[in-house]
């Protein structure tokens, strides 16, 4: 009797792929509600809900094109998204329509949870001597540039507000503090 | 047409009858077989037609829907087979989408009086993308209902339920109706029976000491899939399908019969071996009320499974403690609902199927003529670019003369230069000979004044 082993790259998937999932609906699925389970780790909702299908030809791990709602982390996404790319990762999980109702409830206010950082932060310490002996200005410092992405979770202070997070260009806490023994660290 | 509407169910007939819920109207056999008398259908010869196909997806593995529909349609009992393969080959292609609602139709059709293999194909959905719609589902369960095959019955009510479609009320009181029924003979269903060990595995005996592994084969994949249970699609166990089936169905009667639903859904909990569940409905619901045939028959359950967990004990256990049980005869209480329900929506159902069958001729026939116009497009597009090529060749040769310049420049311009390789020796550094005593200088001039 043989046996057969499979060898391949493992993942941290939990679940079905989309095809897997939308092949065996009634109409492919068109508007059931789909979650990953990579984004359930976080405390907030995330879910797909299913627009459109249209599938690709077969190939091993078969991807399809869905065009749908995403919600992730609470938030709506104002557009549509398109999953194609990652629609062959087991990771997908279908929601019963009962489970629907209570899974969906989002959303958090998109205000409440905004951290806001500080614009101006110190310099790093030897720059900083050379800084203070050329300008002469001991309180001199760096303007925080903040790459802006799809989150709005971080933003910077505006005039007069107050910041919740100062960006630190200290050590910190060393992680093997022995190592620091004796060092003058302000 | 409504001479035709013999309604079976108002006589008094004996249980050796065969009873359909439908009357023989709703078959609309005559209004299906119109489509055969349409132009598209009545050129076609499947056999040419399956052979053209099946050439043509093996050389460019493409195959679209508008053919896949009109194999279907117009296949009869000899060419389910070709008919499966086809929609199989669809199903493979990016065109499983576009399939047609008429297709599906179609081969649930053919297949109707053979049972094994309907069940197969239409629990194959990701091969095959079979999945009827609310009229076919009530077409196959009347007829299943009609002969009294129940174990068909419930398995078309699992299919059902795994689509989370009872939205019909009559496919909803069927599929309820095959259920309760298919309780009387519960069994493991047919495509769900573990296949027959073969018989090398059967004669061949382990030796004791060998060493030998066994053989293994190592197969490349992408990616290893972690182990998930989905607990829907992946059930196969048919007590929990049947019994996952009672609690979506108890959901639906609830705001009919409240008394149904509650046992429907006890029947359900057990059936599916959701005990923790079950315990927790039973505290809510414990002064509600039931049907004592149900909790019989739950109970009944208890004394037929062998391995019971503590859950299960306590779910047993708080059966008991039910206090009020109404008496009443569950399946014609069931079969009343069913036979309300059909006397509401048939006509309206076969006038609704009447239009879709001929939406359906009419969008064949668009479908087929976007596809012709599609083709001579692209036949179209070929010959005017082969035309444009030749009359560049014969302008070419016309006026060679005029542009005798032009091309002697032209030619320049093609020349490529490429880049000189470069023949010359490298210069070796200096070797220096290893045994090489450099002369003495001073000693030389000593002897030489000294001369």
């Amino acid at each position: 009797m043989s046996v057969i082993k499979y060898i391949g790259r493992t993942t941290d998937f939990k679940g079905n792929s989309l095809w897997e999932i939308c092949g065996n609906l009634k109409n492919l699925g068109v508007g059931r509600v789909v979650v990953r389970s990579r984004f359930e780790r976080y405390p907030e909702k995330s879910f797909f809900r299913i627009l459109q299908v249209e599938t690709l030809p077969n190939q091993e791990n078969r991807k399809i094109k869905v065009v749908a709602e995403k919600v992730f982390r609470g938030k709506k996404y104002a557009n549509p998204v398109v999953i194609e790319s990652a629609s062959y990762k087991t990771d997908y999980r279908l929601l019963s329509k009962k489970e629907e109702n209570d899974y969906c409830q989002i959303l958090c206010d998109q205000k409440d949870n905004v951290k806001i950082i500080e614009p101006e932060m110190e310099f790093p310490p030897l720059l900083k001597e050379f800084l203070i002996k050329e300008t002469g200005n001991k309180d001199i410092k760096m303007k925080v540039h903040l790459k802006k992405g799809h989150n709005k979770n971080h933003r910077l202070a505006l005039e007069g507000e107050k910041a919740d997070i100062k960006i630190p260009i200290d050590i910190g806490k060393p992680i093997s503090p022995s190592l620091y023994e004796g060092l003058n660290m302000s | 047409m409504w001479k035709n509407l013999r309604i079976n169910y108002f006589r008094d007939f004996s249980s050796l009858s065969r009873r359909t819920y439908f009357s023989e109207a709703y078959k609309l056999n005559t209004e299906w077989e119109q489509r055969l008398s349409t132009p598209i259908l009545q050129k076609i010869n499947n056999e040419n037609l399956f052979v053209d196909l099946n050439s043509k997806f093996q050389q460019k593995k493409k195959i679209n829907a508008i053919d896949v529909d009109i194999y279907t349609n117009k296949a009869d009992s000899k060419h389910i087979e070709e008919a499966l393969d086809l929609v199989q080959k669809l199903r493979t292609t990016a065109q499983a989408s576009k399939i047609f609602d008429s297709t599906q139709h179609a081969v649930i059709r053919l297949l109707l009086s053979n049972a094994d293999l309907l069940i197969s194909i239409l629990n194959n959905r990701l091969d095959f993308g079979i999945i009827p719609d609310n009229y076919t589902i009530n077409l196959v369960l009347d007829e299943y209902l009609k002969n009294k095959n129940y174990v068909i019955a419930a398995r078309l009510a699992t299919l059902q339920m795994l689509q989370e479609d009872f939205e019909h009320p009559v496919t909803r009181y069927m599929c309820l109706f095959a259920c309760y029924k298919f309780l009387d003979e519960l069994q493991t269903f047919p495509d769900l029976l573990p296949a027959p060990l073969s018989e090398e595995t059967e004669t061949t005996t382990p030796t004791p000491k060998s060493k030998k592994k066994p053989d293994e084969i190592k197969v490349r994949v992408a990616y290893l899939r972690n182990p998930y249970f989905d607990d829907h699609f992946d059930i196969t166990n048919s007590n929990h399908l049947v019994g996952k089936t009672f609690l979506y169905l108890a959901d639906e009667v609830k705001s009919v019969d409240e008394i149904l639903a509650n046992s429907l859904n006890l029947l359900g909990y057990a059936l599916y071996e959701k005990f923790e569940n079950g315990n927790k409905f039973l505290e809510k619901e414990s002064k509600s009320n039931f049907y004592k045939e149900i909790v019989d028959r739950v109970k009944v359950f208890a004394e037929k499974t062998e391995n019971i967990d503590e859950h299960g004990q306590k779910f047993y256990d708080n059966l008991n403690n039910i206090v009020s049980q109404k008496e009443a005869n569950v399946s014609d209480l069931i079969e009343g609902h069913l036979k309300q329900a059909v006397i509401e929506n048939e006509s309206k159902d076969i006038e609704a199927q009447k239009k879709v069958f001929e939406d359906w001729i009419m969008t064949r026939q668009t479908r087929l003529d976007e596809e012709l116009a599609r083709m001579k497009r692209i036949q179209r597009l070929e010959e005017i670019e082969k035309i444009q090529e030749e009359m560049k060749k014969t302008e070419k040769k016309l006026w060679f003369f005029e542009n005798y310049e032009n091309i002697k420049l032209e030619i320049q311009s093609k020349k490529r230069f490429y880049p000189k390789t470069w023949w010359g020796k490298k210069s070796k550094p200096k070797k220096l000979d290893e045994n090489y005593i450099p002369p003495d200088v001073e000693s030389i001039t000593r002897s030489r004044k000294a001369q």
